[in-house]
């Protein structure tokens, strides 16, 4: 069997990589997204008090430390069993909104969005935000910034830091907010909002306005029919800070649903002797291997899963965009590109929630805080990750000392799902007797890219970048050919 | 220099992964005795696009950071940080963030007040996967010369 492997040539060097398995007859048997793992987190939080575990957690990686500060937040309050007041819950979702808008914006713009605004076969030197520029005008460049700070500005406000917030605690927050820092959280919403029209405007216009991209989005290349999982409010919309897990299956049906002391009942874990990452699948639906279909447990945790288990936006501009997507790809859509549209969605989502909770009644009041009076034991803390849904869940002895830590990242949910889309691409590029082209990267990359995955690069030492290799193996592993990025 | 603004010097790096907090413990120990009046001295665990954000308003930045370039760990460096950027175009595999030279081209770009002077003092790290407080002792040992390489910058 021969095989292909794009391995990125940083600290990470021999553990973050795609390997593509190609078989006898020189077809792509298999192909596999290898994540960066860091390890040892969870032995490096037992004996810690578990009060710490917010703090900390925000430390696993520099790409979404407020994921990690909500979900150990509320697996602290789970481990106390108290219930943070209203005005502190929804402190911590404001603050979670502006967050997830400041993320979104990024990979949409910076990320994602260049392959549409450019093409998918721009030269990869142009096929970046400074492209953008060059083709929709310095304006835009300008506008990301800012929305990336007014991000950021409402996190600091809220959470005492700009990206590593500390005042989520068990039971709620360390302070409250004046009216004063409101009326500036509020004045950045309501820019947020609009930003937000403009960057779904500007998707019509560029991208669905392209036939060329519209029938990339809507086509088949990029399809899988797996099931979805995501968090849902209890009238079934999309929530990114509490609610239930809903997953539905391939044909939109529901096929459970969970609270999130439940997740070990619904989602088991896939080792392959081949890699050091794990595959989490559905437990009750089973592994079947690297294919998608009702009966087999692979799923995604992503906006379009998101949006596939919701029945309806929270907020009434999301909610308008919402039909227009479903009317255009049909429920549950399976496009993977289509998570692009999808993540503009819940950017506007997130920015009209962000206003809304700004405007709460609420949010200024001063009573942020229940001070835990049990003693500790167990608890879990979920929510919804950009990149899919987080799992924190701690063990703790009775003076609140972690005796057990695990966590399920976002990215992970989809390493199953995502090595499906790599292969899907790499069969259309890679053919018996064909030289394996340059272009490979070029769609690879566009195929693991709409999932957004954390590789946790902003903690890696300069040069901060994380270069493709491609190196082809024959049957005994030899090194044919490398390709790089 | 006089109505100029301080310098800049900031630590990079995850503060919990081994040798990746060496720019950390570099800052820790310059700020410990500087004047915080003519020299600011933070800490920073991002790269990248934020990394450009953080340097916005500053005439003169030093950053310390964990360097993985292949020479001996423990190894230091001290050079122009535009000295990296042969590495910084092209295919990524990380999909969230921008390589710092991109990010530095983007700032610029849209007209922001980036560093004229941007340097960087660096160590070579072992590379580590494992979370924990402890430095290898390679770099450990490369505290002191790093630290002077930094006094140097600061007093060019």
């Amino acid at each position: 069997m021969r095989r292909v492997t794009i391995d990125p040539m940083t600290r990470l060097e021999g553990h973050g990589r795609i390997e593509i398995f190609l078989d006898e007859a020189g077809e792509v048997a298999n192909a596999y997204l290898q994540v960066p793992e860091l390890r040892g987190f969870e032995r490096f939080c037992v004996g810690r008090p578990v009060e710490e575990m917010p703090v900390l957690t925000n430390r696993i990686c520099g790409v979404c430390p407020e994921a990690h500060h909500m979900a150990a937040a509320k697996a602290a309050d789970a481990v106390y069993g108290v219930t943070p007041p209203p005005a502190a819950r929804k402190l911590r979702e404001l603050l979670y909104s502006a967050f997830f808008f400041a993320d979104h914006t990024t990979h949409f713009f910076i990320l994602g969005g260049p392959d549409f605004i450019l093409g998918p076969d721009a030269p990869v030197a142009e096929r970046n935000i400074l492209g953008v520029i060059r083709k929709v005008g310095a304006d835009i460049g300008g506008k990301v910034i800012q929305a990336r700070k007014y991000g950021h500005t409402t996190v600091e406000i809220l959470g005492g830091r700009k990206v590593h917030p500390c005042t989520a605690v068990p039971g709620g927050m360390t302070k409250a907010l004046r009216e004063a820092e409101r009326v500036e959280i509020e004045r950045m919403g309501r820019w947020a909002v609009e930003f937000a029209r403009f960057a779904l405007d500007l998707f019509h216009d560029r991208v669905l306005g392209n036939p060329e991209y519209r029938d990339m989005i809507l086509g088949d290349a990029y399809s899988h029919r797996t099931y979805s999982m995501g968090l849902v409010d209890d009238r079934n919309r999309v929530n990114f800070y509490d609610g239930q897990v809903r997953i539905v299956g391939p044909d939109g049906a529901e096929h459970g649903r969970y609270g999130a002391g439940d997740y070990r009942e619904w989602i088991a874990e896939r080792v392959e002797p081949w890699s050091y990452l794990k595959f989490p699948y559905l437990k009750k639906v089973g592994w079947q291997g690297f294919r998608d279909g009702a009966d087999s447990g692979i799923y995604m945790a992503t906006p379009l899963a998101r949006l596939n288990v919701a029945d309806a936006m929270a907020t009434p501009l999301a909610q308008a965009e919402y039909e227009r997507f479903f009317a255009t790809l049909g429920k549950p859509a399976h496009s993977r590109l289509a998570i692009h549209w999808a993540r503009l969605i819940e950017l506007l989502y997130a920015a009209e929630r962000w206003l809304e909770l700004a405007l709460d009644a609420d949010i200024t009041s001063p009573d942020v805080r229940v001070l835990p009076q049990t003693e500790p034991s167990e608890g879990v803390g979920l929510v919804e990750a950009p990149r899919g849904t987080l799992i924190h869940h701690y063990r703790t002895d009775a003076r609140g000392l972690l005796t057990m830590v695990n966590l399920v990242v976002g990215t992970t949910n989809n390493n199953a799902a995502m090595s499906l889309s790599i292969a899907k691409a790499a069969r259309a590029l890679i053919k018996p007797g064909v030289d394996i082209a340059e272009g490979l990267l070029n769609r690879i990359e566009m195929a693991y890219r709409a999932y957004d995955p954390c590789l946790g690069c902003a903690t890696h030492a300069l040069p901060g970048r994380v270069p493709l290799q491609v190196t082809v193996r024959d049957a005994s592993g030899a090194p044919l050919r490398v390709l790089r990025g | 220099m006089a109505g100029a603004p301080r310098p800049l010097v900031l630590g990079l790096g995850n503060p919990i992964l081994g040798d990746d907090a060496i720019g950390w413990h570099i800052a820790r120990a310059l700020a410990a005795e500087v004047d915080p009046d003519a020299v600011e001295v933070d800490c920073l665990a991002l790269g990248g696009l934020a990394l450009m954000e953080r340097l916005s308003g500053y005439r003169h930045a030093l950053l310390l950071d964990a360097v993985v370039s292949g020479a001996p760990p423990g190894t230091v460096f001290s050079l122009p940080a535009a000295n990296l950027g042969a590495r910084l175009s092209g295919h990524t595999a990380c999909a969230h963030d921008l390589g710092l030279t991109a990010a530095l081209d983007l700032g610029r770009t849209l007209g922001l007040a980036l560093p004229q002077r941007l340097w960087l003092v660096g160590v070579e790290a072992r590379p580590q996967f494992e979370f924990g407080e402890r430095l290898s002792d390679e770099v450990a040992h490369a505290l002191p010369r790093a630290l002077d390489a930094a006094r140097a910058w600061l007093r060019g």
